[in-house]
This record gives C-alpha cells, structure tokens and sequence, in this order.
C-alpha cells in the first residue's frame, strides 16, 4: 500500500471518528448558542464526569450508606455519559424573552431527534428529545422554561437507565407527592 | 369478490379507528395549548426505552415489558383552578361517548364525576381514558397500547411506591372475570 493511500486512509479515520465523536449532540444547539450567549454555560467532558462519579462514590460510601442504604449509586448512573452541555438563560434576559421554543423544537426534530416526553405544569415546560433507537441511545436534549430562564441540557451519550429507575424508585418511595389518588379522590 | 368485501371491511375500519384517534387529540390539541392547564405527553419511544430495563428477577422483568413495553403513549390534560369542571366533562364524554370505548367504571362522589373507560380487541385493552369533572377541576387521562395490562400496572406503581392505582387491580380482575 502506497504512503499516500495510507494517509488518506489514517485521514479518513480520524475524520470518522470526528464524525462519531460529535454524533451524540446537537449541531442545532450549537448554532442556537452561538447566535444566543447563555448567561451561565457549563462543559462536563468525559475525564470531569468521571472525577465527579468517583467523588460521589466515595462520599456516598463514607456518609450516605450507614443512614440510607438503599440509595444507589450515583455514580453508576452517569457511566455511559460521554459529554454534557449546559447553558441557562436568566428570566430576564432579552435572549430567554425571544426563545422560540416551538421553532427549535422542530429544528431539533428536523435533525433527527425524537421527542420523547413533553410537560406544562403550572406555566413550566420541559422537553425531553432523544438521538438513536431506544435500546442505544446516542444523546438526549433536555428543554426546561421555568422562573428561573430557560435552560438547555445536551447530554452526548446515555445515562444507566436501570440505575436512573432504581433511584426513582428509591425517591418515590420515600415521598408521597407521586400519586393519582389526587386525581381519582 | 370476497377478497374486495374483506378489503373494504379493512379500509373502513381504519378509517374509523383513525377518526375516532382525530376526535380525541382534537380535544387534546385544544387545550393543550392553553397555558392554564396541566399538559403531559409522553411518547411510546419512553415507554420502549423503560420497557428495556434490566429488572432483578423475572416476574419484575415479566412485568416491566408487558406493561409499559406495550404503552404507546400516555397524555394527561388537568386543570383545577377557574375552570367549568362539568362543562368541560360533558364536551370530553360527548366525544369519547361515540368512538366505542366501554364503561369500565362510573363513581360519583359528592361533585365529582369520575368515568373509566376502555376499548378492548381480542380482550386486550389498546385505550384507556380516566375522565373527571368537578365544580372546579377537570382531568382527562388517556393510555394507548396493545394490550394495557391494568394488574400489571397496578403491580409495578405499588413497586415505585405510586399510590392511587389500586382502582386498577380491582378493574382488571373484575373485567376478566365478565
């Protein structure tokens, strides 16, 4: 194989895995903050989440294990997270009060993401959308507007779902909020 | 000759089935996009995505996928304050009244008019709507999916510690019973 041929070929690796790299977020986002500056912007690459679920670890062991042994891990939940965005816009901000929610909802849809879940309570609104198949996610974008702006989560990777639903369990348990009896009483 | 008659039983019948779909996201279109009321959707992709989690043992595996793995969507529309609670139950039964759906339960109690009710194909419930209209509360519950197990939500809301289900465990037993 020619030196040349192999170079194209190293190049068109590298260049793949930059593909790969940068498949699990969104490039509308990207855009959207680019033109729109969050007020606060928060990066969590690989290595930080990592430190971050290895602290967590450790605390939870030495002070959360005697008095609440059943909480899991949660550094066990954030394992298959690759990367995470986070940018917020204050409520009084001129970029939160031009948000137009609906038009980057279908640019995001339009990018190929799913919406998974949509929520209003009380004037607040969360979108959940969702890159991949169900069974291997590749990324999600999380949309919240609430009193305090409007906020922009973009996670490149997935969360352990089975531990995610442990620790739900284990908040659900421990708070009787969560119920339909609201509603059938 | 047959082959056509059988088609067009076919075609007629998702016709129906799609108009009957319209009516009620009609009514969820409506007031979903009223910022005065509680809006929730949630997707069949959530459900296969739930339905996919690894449980510890089997009868918790059993229930998780034959229960919200066969969950296509769930939407809840609410409002409790000002709000003609029994006005807006009768626009919501009026419509839900025509598209075939049974009576699995009716209670009232003291202004509250609550309503359960299903459509069933070969004894598996594929829509599930829980209606209720007070003097000033309105809430309209729709499940869709191929073959909601009500025991088997029942089940798994009590194992997340959801209170407010157990109406559901009792239906169940009493509609396989019938």
């Amino acid at each position: 194989m020619s030196s040349k041929v192999k170079r194209f070929l190293l190049v068109l690796a590298g260049l793949s895995l930059l593909g790969i790299a940068s498949f699990g977020q969104s490039r509308v986002v990207e855009d959207y903050r680019q033109n729109n500056p969050a007020e606060m912007k928060l990066f969590f690459y690989k290595s930080t989440l990592r430190m971050y679920a290895k602290l967590q670890k450790q605390l939870q062991e030495e002070f959360m294990d005697e008095d609440f042994p059943e909480v899991p891990q949660l550094s066990e939940m954030i394992k298959g997270i690759e990367k995470v965005k986070f940018f917020n816009y204050p409520p009084d901000s001129l970029n939160t009060r031009l948000i137009d929610l609906q038009k980057l909802s279908a640019d995001v849809l339009e990018e190929g993401y799913e919406e998974m879940a949509t929520a209003r309570v009380e004037g607040n609104q969360l979108t959940i959308f969702m890159l991949g198949e169900s069974d291997q996610p590749n990324g999600f974008l999380i949309f919240t507007k609430m009193e305090n702006g409007f906020t922009i989560i973009d996670i490149e990777g997935s969360p352990n779902f089975n531990q995610l639903f442990n620790f739900s369990t284990y908040l659900n348990k421990s708070s009787s909020s969560l119920s339909l009896s609201g509603i059938l009483n | 000759m047959k082959k056509i008659v059988l088609t067009m039983i076919m075609v007629f019948a998702a016709v129906s089935v799609n108009a009957q779909n319209k009516a009620l996201a009609k009514f969820f279109d409506k007031y979903a996009a009223d910022p005065s009321f509680t809006h929730i959707n949630i997707s069949g992709k959530m459900f296969e995505m739930i339905g996919s989690l690894e449980m510890d043992n089997a009868e918790e595996q059993q229930m998780i996928s034959e229960s919200l793995g066969k969950i296509q969507s769930v939407q809840v529309l609410v409002k409790e304050k000002n709000v003609n609670g029994p006005e807006m139950y009768d626009e919501a039964f009026s419509l839900i009244k025509s598209q075939n759906f049974d009576e699995l339960m009716s209670v009232r109690e003291e202004e509250n008019d609550v309503k359960i009710m299903i459509q069933e194909k070969d004894n598996k419930i594929n829509d599930l709507i829980v209606l209720v209209g007070g003097e000033n509360e309105f809430v309209l519950l729709n499940i869709r999916g191929n073959g909601i197990d009500l025991n088997m939500l029942y089940k798994l809301s009590s194992k997340m510690g959801m209170k407010g289900f157990e109406q559901f465990e009792m239906l169940e037993k009493s509609r396989k019973g019938n």
